[in-house]
């Protein structure tokens, strides 16, 4: 698949899935150290994709993707409590029932983007998906 | 080295008990990531308490009785701040990007200043974050993906050999050094003969971070020592062997010393910031411009 026609179709899924508009300045791909997109100004020999903009063949939206633009989706946004974002930002499953099909969701506390999550249905929980080396315990309040 | 024999080196730059004392006693400071948050509204969400520093808008001092570690916030986690000593944060200022600019910064792991680049440039245009080994770059992605930068390329590459000709219209680098201004353990581990030995690498650095700057173009040379092998002599080492280097003033109030003039009245555009002079970390930073 081109880059541009991989491009088109992960802005379709996250407006679909998401009801997410990226603002059309971020079209910034990065694959191999390359920037398409723009004029190429510099090659590099390693990878240089960033994660939000690199998605896998079926579309699954990268934690550091959601963390930085979730605020913009209007679906699939789960509002938790403070103590739920705590749990989640330090890498637990959130156990609650959304009546809602397995799906990736995003966990949203106040207005801040806590992170990934994929609700499994079956087991009526929010699958953590923050990388480990990003997880924390908060120990404050905001 | 032995502390009093330190001091004694320490005390043929600055005051040595006033430098050791700041040094030992640095306030915890941290910038506000203004490409997840403005200042303005970081502040009406924030319950950390700090003091906005008055020489950077975006640059706040931690107040003492707030002990914790910065890392385990919600600030952090989510992105609106990232924890950097303010000499630190003042570098970024002196190298003064614009949203247009095309900009390299040569030894950018963890990116902690790159990461302010980005946020000066409104996260437009351009930013080249290089760092030597892999591993060093893998720092960096977690600072690019925290903080949401969207303007930048890293690469590897040795900054000694980087053989980007004339691309760049600003280059920071802020080169790998003995830390004297920065670490308990670096001072312990110090020797002059260390200073001497990483001066050669800071020199090839230099000229090949120079040679990427465009015309007109400017470069920060900064490190976070205090030895003169490490700062004035390697500037004076490309200023006598590049005609078009030339020092440039630096347009920053801050509390300084001036660079050491026994290498050039013009070393005096220079500043040597020691850690009495802001609580906070020991640098130099020197300003130099390619003539057209």
């Amino acid at each position: 698949m081109g880059l541009g026609k991989r491009e088109e179709n992960f802005k379709r899924y996250i407006k679909n899935h998401f009801e997410m508009q990226l603002p059309p300045e971020v079209s910034l791909f990065y694959v191999r150290g390359v920037r398409v997109g723009k004029n190429e100004l510099i090659k590099s020999k390693i990878n240089g994709e960033l994660g939000y903009a690199a998605c896998d063949a079926g579309f699954n939206p990268t934690n550091s993707f959601i963390q930085n633009f979730g605020y913009l989706a209007k679906k699939n946004v789960v509002r938790v409590k403070e103590k739920e974002a705590k749990e989640f930002a330090n890498g637990k499953d959130l156990k609650m029932d959304l009546g809602i099909k397995n799906k990736y969701i995003i966990v949203k506390y106040g207005w801040h983007i806590v992170g990934l999550g994929y609700y499994d249905h079956d087991q009526k929980k929010i699958i953590n998906k923050i990388p480990e080396k990003r997880r924390r315990e908060i120990i404050n309040e905001i | 080295m032995e502390l009093n024999e330190f001091k004694e080196w320490l005390a043929s730059y600055t005051d040595a008990d006033r430098c050791l004392e700041a040094f030992y006693n640095q306030k915890e400071f941290f910038r506000v990531n203004t490409i997840k948050t403005p200042v303005e509204k970081f502040l009406e969400i924030t319950k950390l308490k700090c003091d906005q520093s008055k020489y950077c808008t975006e640059a706040f001092e931690l107040k003492e009785e707030e002990n914790y570690a910065i890392g385990k916030t919600w600030e952090y986690f989510l992105g609106y701040i990232y924890p950097q000593s303010l000499s630190s944060i003042l570098v970024s200022l002196v190298l003064g990007p614009k949203s247009d600019n095309i900009i390299l910064d040569v030894a950018a792991a963890p990116g902690s200043k790159f990461s302010h680049i980005a946020a000066l440039m409104q996260n437009n245009r351009l930013l080249v974050g290089n760092d030597l080994k892999k591993e060093k770059i893998s720092a960096l992605y977690s600072t690019i993906n925290r903080l949401n930068i969207l303007n930048c390329i890293t690469t590897i590459r040795d900054g000694s050999r980087l053989n980007w000709r004339e691309r760049f219209d600003k280059v920071l680098l802020d080169a790998p050094c003995t830390a004297l201004g920065s670490g308990e353990g670096a001072l312990n581990r110090w020797t002059l003969d260390h200073s001497k030995k990483i001066s050669t690498l800071q020199k090839r650095m230099l000229f090949s971070a120079f040679d990427a700057l465009k015309p007109g173009g400017e470069l920060i040379y900064s490190t976070c020592t205090y030895a003169k092998e490490e700062n004035e002599e390697v500037v004076s080492n490309l200023l006598q062997n590049v005609q078009s280097a030339k020092l440039l003033d630096i347009k920053l109030d801050i509390p300084h010393d001036s660079g050491l003039s026994e290498y050039g009245n013009e070393f005096r555009k220079c500043y040597r910031i020691y850690p009495q002079h802001l609580q906070s970390e020991g640098f130099f930073i020197a300003k130099i411009g390619k003539g057209d």
